[in-house]
């Protein structure tokens, strides 16, 4: 048997703890709702794999949540089945007037699909989606990847006195092709396995 | 932390087997009356992969003042196991949680046979699926 070096609870790339860092706002958090509902709560948040998307959707999703509005989530990942036109109408119809919906990989549906969401979302509150390209909806924020903000989130994870240089973060920003998802899980591995940053 | 809140065991460790009673005080002081106050004993998951949260019971007190101490007492589940491996540790919890105005405090505890955490090891040199296969069994008769 081998010991594992670091368990899940103490890992510094534990799921709870990246989240919180996932993302960087190019503005306040003020100004993001304020775009918001600039943009009628019709809008995209645009990225990369990999760039933060969901969490930041989930946070939106919380936050308004916690404000009293009546928010519904969708999630869809590309292998999904989604609903039928029929059940995706009833779904939408089923929700009260005031709803705010939120859908995760938006970009995932058929045109037609889409239009029918886009269609009976209308009477609704808002429709707030994730998608990897811009032009299903106005674009609230676009989630970039670089391997500075790689290594941004991983000083904020484990203190800036770390020794993860900026070539260490070309690296592995390269080799998970810009997913800073797929790098803060393969740090996540380093760690238990006690390798470190550098691996 | 919650300014307000704190979570006070009779057992400091915060350590208990399976059946065992878990005791202790709750306190809480606001600024205002809030709507409800709870005490939950709940588990929930850290690691590499989604988080779950899953409240095993419930204590409401009732039209809660503004400031205020209650004793508790839950009995230990018989599981699951509070414990830890490189993907995932589970995590028992009392959290004391306050609505209008909402704030929350948590205390991490350990439920598992002899009061200690379960520690996962990796094996070094899992067996393949085809050495299971390739061991024959006896044949009957």
């Amino acid at each position: 048997m081998v010991e594992i070096k670091v368990i899940a609870r103490n890992n510094p790339f534990r799921v709870d703890r990246v989240q919180t860092v996932r993302y960087r706002l190019p503005f306040s958090r003020d100004h993001l709702y304020l775009r918001l509902e600039s943009l009628n709560y019709r809008a995209a948040i645009v990225g990369p794999e990999g760039s933060g998307k969901t969490t930041l959707l989930y946070d939106i999703f919380r936050q308004l949540r916690g404000a009293g509005i009546r928010v519904y989530m969708l999630r869809m990942h590309a292998d999904d089945q989604f609903l039928t036109k029929r059940e995706t109408k009833a779904l939408f119809r089923s929700l009260e007037q005031d709803c705010l919906v939120f859908f995760d990989g938006a970009d995932h549906l058929t045109s037609s699909l889409w239009k029918l969401v886009l269609r009976e979302s209308g009477r609704l509150r808002g429709l707030i989606i994730t998608s990897h390209q811009p032009g299903l909806l106005p674009t609230l924020i676009e989630t970039e990847t670089t391997p500075e903000l790689l290594q941004g989130i991983v000083r904020d994870l484990l203190g800036s006195e770390t020794d993860f240089t900026e070539q260490e973060a070309q690296r592995l920003f390269s080799a998970c092709s810009g997913n800073i998802r797929d790098a803060l899980r393969l740090l996540y591995d380093n760690f238990a396995e006690g390798s470190g940053v550098v691996g | 932390m919650a300014a307000g809140l704190q979570i006070d065991l009779l057992n400091e460790k915060g350590a208990y087997s399976p059946g065992d009673l878990i005791e202790g005080v709750v306190s809480w002081n606001l600024s205002d009356q809030p709507k409800a106050v709870k005490l939950h004993l709940l588990f929930f998951t850290r690691g590499k992969g989604d988080q779950d949260v899953i409240v095993a019971d419930t204590i409401e007190y009732d039209s809660p003042p503004a400031a205020g101490v209650e004793k508790f007492t839950f009995a230990s589940p018989p599981g699951p196991y509070t414990f830890s491996g490189k993907l995932i540790s589970l995590i028992w919890a009392l959290e004391l949680e306050t609505v209008k105005p909402d704030d929350a405090f948590r205390r991490e505890i350990t439920i598992a046979p002899g009061a200690q955490e379960i520690l996962l090891s990796r094996i070094s040199n899992p067996v393949q699926d085809d050495d299971l296969f390739s061991q024959k069994l006896p044949l009957n008769g």
